[in-house]
């Protein structure tokens, strides 16, 4: 069932020869990806051994499916990645898709149940745009929703105006459209299979849903008035219940308890902007509408804003809430194709339309979901590895889910406030464990890190290529992986994404649903899961802040806590999500119930990929101490890939660097709080340790400082 | 690394291109900093530069171009850019409406973040879609006029314009630093602007990192 090693598939980059996920090793798949001899970082083939192999992997499951070894696992993870064979599988467990402890037939339930409401949710949202899940890209109708909105927003004397041009300007619907005939004649400019691939802009009705002509036109906005309610919550009138809105579907499904569509929690003034948004949105179904009436008169009672005042009042949690999540998604829906067409273009994977299309539902439903956060830019590079791996978009979905878990902070309304405490965290990483690149950066005035910025918020997708970048994500999260954070992150999960499986299958209360962890909590989660974790540590060597690191616990989430003093704050487990619950068991308590969860993501000082930069830094010393003289440079040397990493080498001067810096803020901790004799006492044990680890890495930094001078 | 020609200048002008998210910042910027045109230009994200060294005016100007990321939500971050900018380049596209009408919201932007004396030019962009035009020049025109913006259509793609949108506003902002230093008493026009270090009379850098294709991709 786990679409996993989809033997058939085939995808690849740029202009070479197409690459069989399965059948080819993934040696002979590195070597041959040309996406490796385009990138301008140079990497290092990552030898064949040290990594996760099928054989292995399968070798880990017990007669019921349940992964047991996945300790060793992670640890040949960590060394070198998973055979891409075995990557979207393996990827579901380090994200925290599946419980190691859940049996296949469990797994088997829950993918079916996620399926399903994968595609329930896929079908509301067609119900309000009818080309979300047939392949092709929506247009339009949001930028109108954009428009009205952003010039409402600032200027509200302009209103009047701004709305009659919208409204009288019958060229509009066409015109919005053409960003992505943009698109199409750019590459016809220079490369003919792309004119081919993506249409003229009058060839591109299958991608863009050709928006251009008035009868497609019809043909899109038509889904709001013809949608009926085909995903199996009927509706009380009917199939064709016209002239009944989708909004009033999507209403009714609220009363089932199965949908909630939460506020975004907002300030009351984007509230308002939603509303006057809407308006204009109710103004374009009008219009949209009437347009129908002239091809099915009989159809059509006509869409007016009085309709959709009514349709309000019906049921309870109508309002205007969900009118304004309609009219917001819609907008949003057009910000995800501007992006989409723009996302991994090299691959030949996205030469099908039907891939882009893909990629554009599964962020269309998150932000359908997901409201509060919607869809910002970066999230399509963070969706499209698993766009190219699943072969199941619920799947995919799924998973890029469990990774806006861990990321969502990056992406917030009020801007990327988890990227911005990264940063800051990576300002005093390098303080503890780095004074020549700190006095550097100081002294050329680039405290602010922003040239990190990027790295942080797409995890390093724009500076490898494709296959490397997953390479890295992988073995990022097989270092935070910790089974309890996973668990943990669960609660996290938004209203409408909770499952209730019917049957409980006998074994595995602990991952059973996601809604009865949320009940549990506060009471289970916060002991059962750390003394697992602890347990878990202890057993690998490899895995970073093991041994006597859990009791640390402490002093650490007590930093945390004050960081993220701002929030009053939930888990404070990060990005790799998989982050320690050590650091973070005392924040957890409070955990969501709120409908709508806003990130968990405070504070990213122990997350890896920070490390990973700071990593990245140390392991261009040389160049960077050589050759910047402002933030200027820094941002210059970033953007333009000049700095050399190999994703095995950085991963592994990361997770020493986290030991180190852990250990010294601790001691710094220590120092301030003396009651805490007992942690003084660990960190002495473990000081011997870190001495060595030190050291090792004062002479791999010399050997990474002349090896990537060399390209490594 | 042997220096190169354009390390040696005598200004560096900030220049900082903004507007919606997709109407062609980043590829007018390639376009002028590298004479290239990426198929497969990704959304910014955060903020990106490019520098090019030209004769304005007679002086050798080295332009650095800001590139910032269109949506809303990083605007927090992008407008830091503002700071000791000299010249904005408002981008919008000229077959999507929206993006100009949003033109007025990144002036506001502007004019809460930037030095009060930056240079503003208009550029509509993506005119080789000529059939799919939907805001008309004059409309354009004369809303910069109204805005005492100068004003410019180009197409990044077909390379029209872009060259001599870049040189209008160097030259502008030539003729304002000039004119600064005249009218000041010390004879370095670095003095005269706010944010000393974006104007560096007669400096040379050394950092010379090349500036390679669009992307690794």
């Amino acid at each position: 069932m786990c679409s996993g090693g989809e033997g058939n598939r085939q995808w690849s980059c740029g202009k070479a020869g197409v690459v069989s996920l399965q059948k080819v090793g993934s040696l002979v798949r590195d070597l041959s990806e040309p996406c490796l001899s385009q990138s301008h970082i140079q990497v290092v083939i990552i030898t064949i051994g040290k990594m996760l192999k099928p054989e292995k992997w399968q070798a880990s499951f017990d007669s019921e499916g349940r992964v047991s070894g996945f300790q060793k696992a992670l640890k040949l993870i960590i060394l070198g990645g998973i055979d891409p064979s075995i990557r979207a599988e393996v990827w579901e467990f380090l994200l925290g898709c599946y419980s190691l402890s859940s049996t296949s037939e469990h797994r088997n339930q829950l993918r079916a149940a996620r399926r399903k409401r994968y595609n329930d949710l896929l079908k509301q949202c067609q119900t309000m745009h009818s080309s979300v899940g047939t392949g092709s890209l929506a247009y339009v109708v949001g930028s109108k929703v954009m428009d009205m909105r952003k010039s409402y927003r600032d200027e509200a004397v302009k209103v009047a105006t701004t709305d009659e041009e919208a409204c009288l300007d019958d060229h509009d619907n066409a015109n919005t459209e053409s960003h992505q005939s943009d698109w199409s004649n750019n590459n016809g400019g220079a490369d003919t299979s792309n004119v081919h691939r993506r249409g003229s802009s009058s060839e591109s009705v299958d991608l863009a849903s050709g928006r251009e002509s008035p009868e497609s036109v019809v043909y899109n906005t038509s889904s709001f008035v013809s949608a009926s309610s085909p995903y199996g919550f009927p509706s009380p009138d009917g199939y064709f219940d016209f002239p009944s809105l989708p909004v009033t579907d999507l209403f009714g499904r609220n009363s089932l308890d199965q949908i909630e569509v939460s506020t975004p929690d907002k300030d009351a003034s984007l509230h308002r902007e939603l509303r006057t948004a809407n308006a204009d949105l109710v103004r374009e179904q009008q219009r949209s509408t009437s347009e129908i009436e002239e091809l099915h008169p009989d159809s059509v009672g006509g869409l007016r804003v009085s309709d959709v005042a009514s349709v309000k009042e019906t049921p309870s949690r109508v309002g205007n809430v969900t009118e304004e999540g309609v009219s917001e998604w819609l907008w949003t829906l057009h910000r995800i194709v501007v992006d989409v067409v723009r996302t991994d273009g090299h691959l030949e994977f996205y030469e099908d339309p039907g891939n882009l299309g893909r990629m554009s539902d599964i962020l269309a439903v998150y932000a359908w979901v997901d409201p509060a956060t919607g869809y910002c830019q970066g999230m399509s590079d963070l969706v499209s590895p698993f766009v190219v791996l699943f072969e199941d978009n619920a799947d995919a979905f799924w998973c890029f889910e469990m990774l806006i878990r861990r990321t969502r902070a990056n992406f917030q309304m009020e801007g990327p406030t988890g990227v911005m405490d990264q940063l800051q965290s990576l300002w005093h990483i390098l303080q503890l464990t780095d004074k020549d690149i700190f006095s550097h950066l100081t002294r050329i005035g680039a405290e602010s890190l922003h040239f990190a910025f990027r790295m942080l918020l797409v995890l390093f997708r724009r500076e490898l290529s494709f296959n490397e970048a997953l390479r890295m994500w992988e073995m990022m999260w097989a270092a935070d992986y910790d089974e309890s954070v996973a668990e943990t992150l669960e609660n996290d999960c938004l209203e409408p994404l909770v499952i209730h499986l019917p049957s409980k299958s006998k074994s595995e209360v602990s991952e059973e649903t996601i809604y009865d962890s949320i009940k549990r909590e506060p009471a289970t989660s916060k002991s059962g899961p750390i003394s697992k974790s602890s347990g878990l540590l202890s057993m690998s060597g490899l895995l970073p802040k093991s041994g006597p690191l859990p009791k640390t616990t402490g002093p650490l989430s007590e930093e945390s806590g004050m960081k993220s003093s701002s929030s009053s704050s939930s888990s404070a487990y990060h990005f790799c999500g998989l982050t320690r619950s050590l650091w973070s068991r005392n924040d957890r308590t409070t955990t969501t119930h709120a409908p709508c969860v806003v990130s968990s993501i405070r504070k990213g000082d122990d997350a890896l990929p920070v490390f990973c930069v700071a990593a990245i830094l140390i392991m261009n010393r040389h160049k960077i101490m050589k050759e910047t003289r402002s933030i200027d440079d820094m941002i210059q040397i970033f953007n333009d890939k000049v700095l050399v990493f190999s994703v095995r080498r950085c991963i592994r001067t990361a997770i020493k660097l986290r030991r180190r810096y852990m250990y010294k803020s601790q001691v710094i901790k220590t120092k301030s709080h003396t009651n805490q004799v007992q942690i003084e006492h660990q960190t002495h044990m473990e000081s011997k340790k870190l001495e060595e680890t030190q050291s090792q890495r004062q002479t791999q930094s010399l050997h990474h400082s002349s090896a990537t001078q060399n390209g490594d | 690394m042997a220096r190169r020609p354009e390390e040696e200048y005598d200004y560096l002008f900030k220049v900082v291109l903004i507007g919606d998210s997709g109407v062609g910042k980043s590829n007018l910027l390639s376009r002028f900093t590298r004479n290239e045109f990426c198929l497969e230009s990704k959304s910014t994200i955060g903020v990106e530069f490019a520098t090019r060294t030209l004769q304005v005016e007679g002086r050798t100007v080295k332009a650095q171009i800001w590139d910032t990321a269109g949506q809303e939500r990083y605007r927090a971050i992008t407008s830091a850019y503002y700071r000791g900018a000299l010249g904005a380049l408002l981008v919008y596209d000229v077959t999507k409406p929206t993006t100009f009408e949003n033109v007025s919201r990144w002036l506001k932007e502007l004019r809460d973040h930037a030095d009060s004396n930056i240079v503003i030019m208009l550029i509509g962009n993506k005119t080789d879609l000529k059939h799919l035009r939907a805001v008309a020049t004059e409309d354009a025109q004369s809303y910069a006029e109204k805005e005492g913006l100068s004003f410019i259509e180009t197409s990044a793609l077909e390379a029209l314009n872009v060259e001599k949108a870049f040189q209008t506003i160097l030259s502008e902002v030539y003729r304002i630093i000039s004119k600064k230093s005249i009218s000041s008493d010390q004879a370095s026009a670095n003095a005269n602007v706010k944010e000393g270090q974006t104007i560096d009379v007669a400096a040379s850098s050394e950092s010379n990192t090349k500036k390679p294709c669009c992307s690794s991709s």
